[in-house]
């Protein structure tokens, strides 16, 4: 037994009241000379029994009810099992259950995966509730979407066929978020006496000390909570936990590299393991390295895609005891093009004496698509051009006239390259591209220093672009020399949206290649000029490489993300005069189109518990259909299955006392805290009233 | 009231002189009197006949007898003489009682002393015994004026005190007093029952009439506390913690059963019994029993007390025997 108010226990010292207002009755007394003592005490002797018979049950009735008022009122909690269960009667609980429907409870060892337990679990509570408690029904996948919120099961018939109906998503446990999602839930329960009940396969990610912080809360709200362990003990698993497009820009005809990740979570080393990839509609077998024990595999594959528009990717491993993280999904955006413009600040008749000669030779070679438009930078000045994927100046004097034009370019995404020159006047570039609001440039532009240096150092950077260049040869970048070098001054970026990719091998260490985001864009900022005329690195086979990286690594991506991680809502913007028509979603599952939301030029749709392709529906203004894929992924997370420990579980949950039950496919028990039985006891406290007053007067009366 | 005449209350005294206590048995006495002596001579009372023997005076032969029957009786009176009465009065410590004006001592005490006056007055022999455990204190009885001043000292210098043995107190009264009388008992028998019915039934067989005159407070009969009370004994040590109205009822039937089994006894060994209230009004009490025994005098008595209990005198500690019911002459002063 519990209480729900246990300090008024308290006052079960006034329980003492009735005994000592008897004691001080008996020291009220008359006193009187008697003479017939005899026939009183014959009297006396005869009744003596009756009489303190009836004083004991009358003292004892009067304490009863002052204990049974205190407990009355004290709230009282009893199992609701067995006499608790008679006694608690007609109270009522408010019931909250959470499935767990996180991927993990997929997983299946020797009986039916966790998840089928768990439905079972579920529903055999459920069929034990009666309509006199209200039952709120939610999974970790939507807890701000419960099957049934506060009802009374009258019929329970369709509260089941619902969770039959149910199947695990592909979504990772998060317990602090998906127990902070009860709150509204708790706050608006019918009755006092609330229980959550979470069924679970007790696997550990997911959990942390967040939980603590609730718990108190619940703690203080006297919320009983209990844990239904529907998991297995084994944690064998191979799951694949990446497979991202490495190539950033996806052009028609142009290989794009897939980076595959596999993990081995068994103890044994896997050998001979194929995947299967299918690309749109064509599949393809993959022959898989062996797979260490708890180890990460990286495979790389690359693919041609001679269509332009969004391919679909999908790669399956075999099948496993937790066959929901064996497959991953990616649309790939495929470019018909690539689109440089050149802007030569100095351009010459003479061949390799323009500015951008060595430029237009870096970007042209190959048969990769890229479309490369050279103009001087009069010409630039003078006219408006479509949007390029990256732009380069070339020692162009005046760009800082076109400021305005440059920052709104590299903030909707374009790619700016600057190279120095001759021509290009450091204090007028400070002023125009390096003031203000916006610094457009990576750093403030310096003298330029005319001492010969000998090579490149690249700095070990993320997603560097010259990375591969440092992989391939270093070298060679050993050997560049300069004659003249730009100084650069980076500034103290609070923000880290400025970085130096790589530098003079100077005892300054002068930057080389500076970085900075602007916006959806980046600026690269070279020190050397694009020409041979202050270093020999254009002449350097080295430079179609660095230059050639470097423009994919700034040019111009997909606006929309394509890919998200699943639980994550899918977000497309369209443009302010592009108005969507019937916007819909297609699941992988095959289900009917659902609408998505529409927020000003934002379309978003919530529900991606299930990994896989998600296709984005509209008609355009125009009455044309267009349609814009995502990829929605397993949460690798959720492959890693390593149980909690369930004193730490415990220890989470503190100063909640929590019960775990290990479901064994049999009744599951709904005994939590209890049930109040206060109605119960003021029934009793009534009746004995009436009882103490009819035996006070019989005990009174004349005999 | 003097302090001389504490128990000699007017009232009383007026209310019953002009009655007198005749006695109803044979009583010795030495001058003629109201009451009849079992020595015939002249007098107004016919007492009975006898067959004429030779020798006889001739004056007391009844002629008319001997004109309807031809034989000779002889017609004989009954002698009337003075009576010789002993007020015998309780004097034990439970006779303090009462809540009202008077305990029950000073209630039976103006009784005796109101009796005395009265039998005094109308030339009768009166004396006093009084007692606790034992006899304290004995007047012989006297008719001479200055008896009832004895009398009247004796009671108002006695306190109430000690248990009560009123059996070995009537046991050596039957020693004592040799000439058949008569013996007024005035106690509340709160006693050993059988040792006071010995000590009636020896008394009986010498001869005496008795008179029982039982005074209980009403409190001791009907338990009227409302308030827990602790009961002393006023007769001992003991101490008892009470809620009288649980069991005022099983109370009440105990007391009437005590008071009727002493009622049933005197009846039916010819001996009055009249039960005092001390709250009564003692002069309407004496003149309504006084009264009444005037009306029910000649008629006969059954058995003797001896006959219930087992014997003419001693064993004390005999069970007491059931008495059956019969037509009473009982006295209860507020009847």
């Amino acid at each position: 037994m519990g209480f729900l108010n246990p300090f008024i226990l308290l006052g079960l010292a006034l329980a003492s009241v009735p005994i000592i207002i008897h004691l001080l009755y008996r020291r009220r007394f008359l006193r009187v000379d008697w003479a017939p003592m005899k026939y009183l005490k014959l009297t006396m002797r005869s009744n003596r029994r009756r009489l303190r018979l009836e004083q004991l049950l009358l003292l004892l009735l009067r304490t009863m009810i002052i204990v049974m008022l205190v407990m009355a009122v004290a709230r009282p909690t009893v199992q609701a099992t067995g006499a608790g269960s008679w006694l608690a009667g007609g109270n009522r609980v408010s019931r909250i259950v959470v499935i767990d429907d996180s991927l993990s409870m997929g997983y299946q060892a020797d009986g039916p995966p966790a998840f089928k337990r768990a439905v079972e679990a579920t529903q055999t509570l459920v069929a034990t509730l009666g309509s006199q408690d209200s039952v709120t029904l939610l999974r970790t996948s939507a807890p701000a979407d419960p099957l049934v919120r506060d009802v009374h099961l009258d019929d329970d018939k369709p509260l089941l066929d619902a969770l039959g109906s149910l199947k695990v998503s592909h979504t990772a446990s998060d317990w602090p978020r998906t127990l902070k999602a009860l709150d509204p839930y708790l706050d608006s329960a019918t009755f006092p006496i609330r229980e959550i009940t979470i069924v679970t396969d007790l696997r550990k990610h997911g959990w942390n000390a967040e939980v603590t912080e609730l718990a108190k809360a619940w703690a203080d709200d006297r919320v009983a909570v209990r844990i239904v362990n529907v998991g297995a003990s084994e944690t064998d698993n191979v799951s694949l936990d990446a497979m991202d497009q490495e190539t950033p820009i996806a052009l028609v005809g142009a290989p794009v590299t897939l980076r595959i990740k596999v993990r081995n979570h068994t103890a044994a080393t896997i050998s001979d393991a194929q995947a299967t990839l299918t690309v749109d509609e064509q599949t393809n077998t993959l022959k898989l390295p062996d797979l260490p024990a708890g180890e990460v595999t990286e495979v790389t594959h690359s693919i041609t895609l001679r269509e332009p528009g969004q391919h679909r990717v999908r790669l399956d491993l075999s099948k496993d005891r937790l066959d929901e993280d064996n497959t991953r999904w990616l649309t790939i955006d495929v470019r018909d093009k690539l689109s440089i413009m050149l802007v030569d600040g100095e351009p010459s008749a003479e061949p390799f004496q323009s500015e951008t000669d060595f430029l237009l030779l870096a970007f042209s070679v190959g048969r990769v698509p890229w479309h490369v438009t050279r103009v001087i930078d009069a010409e630039w000045m003078a006219n408006t051009y479509e949007a390029p994927d990256v732009l380069v100046l070339a020692n162009v004097a005046d760009a800082g006239t076109r400021r305005k034009q440059l920052e709104k370019l590299v903030r909707e995404g374009t790619g700016l390259m600057v190279f120095p020159g001759p021509l290009v006047d450091p204090e007028s570039y400070n002023r125009s591209m390096v003031a203000g609001e916006t610094e457009l440039l990576p750093g403030t532009l310096g003298q330029t220093i005319d001492e010969p240096v000998t090579g490149v150092v690249v700095e070990a950077l993320p997603d560097s672009p010259l990375t591969l260049l440092a992989d391939v040869a270093p070298e060679a970048l050993a050997r560049v020399q300069t004659k003249r070098v730009l100084d650069v001054k980076v500034p103290d970026d609070q923000n880290q949206t400025v970085r130096v990719l790589a530098r003079w091998n100077d005892p300054q260490q002068r930057p080389a290649i500076l970085e900075r985001r602007v916006g959806r864009g980046k600026v690269l900022m070279w020190t050397v000029t694009a020409d041979k005329q202050w270093s020999d690195w254009p002449i350097d086979p080295t430079y179609v490489l660095a230059v050639r990286e470097a423009a994919l690594s700034i040019a111009r991506r997909s606006e929309h993300v394509a890919g998200v991680v699943a639980g994550q809502p899918l977000s497309l913007t369209v443009s302010s005069d592009e108005t969507p028509t019937r916007p819909t979603v297609t699941t992988p599952d095959g289900d009917a189109p659902v609408p998505v939301t529409v927020e000003g030029t934002q379309l978003r749709h919530a529900d991606t518990a299930r990994a896989g392709i998600y296709a984005m529906n509209w008609q355009t203004p125009t009455g044309a259909d267009a349609v814009r894929l995502f990829h929605v992924n397993p949460d690798k997370a959720e492959s890693d299955l390593e149980p909690i420990d369930r004193n730490e579980l415990l220890g989470l949950f503190a100063p909640v006392d929590v019960g775990i039950v290990d479901y064994t496919g049999t009744a599951v028990s709904l005994s939590g805290q209890g049930k109040e039985i206060w109605r119960t006891l003021a029934m009793a406290l009534m009746t004995m009233v009436m009882v103490e007053t009819v035996f006070a007067w019989w005990v009174g009366r004349e005999r | 009231m003097s302090e001389q005449n504490a128990y000699l209350r007017p009232d009383v005294l007026a209310r019953i002189t002009k009655l007198g206590l005749r006695a109803q048995r044979v009583v010795e006495g030495t001058i003629s009197g109201l009451h009849k002596s079992p020595m015939h001579g002249l007098s107004v009372e016919f007492a009975d006949y006898r067959q004429y023997t030779a020798g006889d005076d001739l004056k007391r032969l009844d002629w008319r007898v001997y004109a309807r029957t031809n034989r000779h009786f002889i017609k004989e009176f009954e002698e009337e003489t003075n009576l010789r009465a002993t007020l015998v009065l309780d004097a034990s410590a439970s006779m303090k009682y009462g809540r009202g004006a008077m305990t029950k001592f000073d209630y039976a005490a103006t009784l005796c002393a109101s009796m005395a006056h009265m039998l005094i007055k109308q030339g009768d022999a009166v004396g006093l015994a009084v007692f606790d455990q034992q006899q304290r204190e004995l007047l012989r009885p006297s008719g001479t004026g200055s008896q009832l001043a004895k009398i009247v000292h004796t009671l108002e210098t006695t306190q109430p005190d000690r248990e009560t043995d009123v059996g070995s107190v009537l046991k050596e009264l039957a020693h004592r007093l040799n000439r058949r009388g008569l013996l007024m008992i005035v106690s509340d028998l709160l006693c050993d029952l059988d040792l006071f019915y010995h000590g009636l039934g020896r008394l009986q067989h010498q001869g005496h009439e008795i008179i029982v005159f039982q005074v209980l407070d009403r409190d001791e009969i009907e338990l009227p506390f409302q308030d827990t009370v602790l009961f002393k004994d006023l007769e001992g040590d003991e101490q008892l913690f009470a809620e009288p109205w649980a069991f005022r009822k099983a109370y009440q039937e105990a007391m009437g059963e005590f008071i009727g089994e002493v009622q049933r006894r005197c009846r039916f060994c010819g001996i009055d019994h009249v039960l005092l209230h001390s709250d009564d009004d003692l002069s309407l009490a004496l003149s309504h029993y006084l009264h009444r025994r005037q009306r029910i005098a000649g008629i006969g008595r059954g058995g003797r007390m001896s006959s219930l209990t087992g014997g003419g005198g001693g064993g004390g500690g005999a069970a007491t025997p059931s008495v059956p019911a019969r037509a009473s002459t009982d006295t209860e002063a507020d009847a």
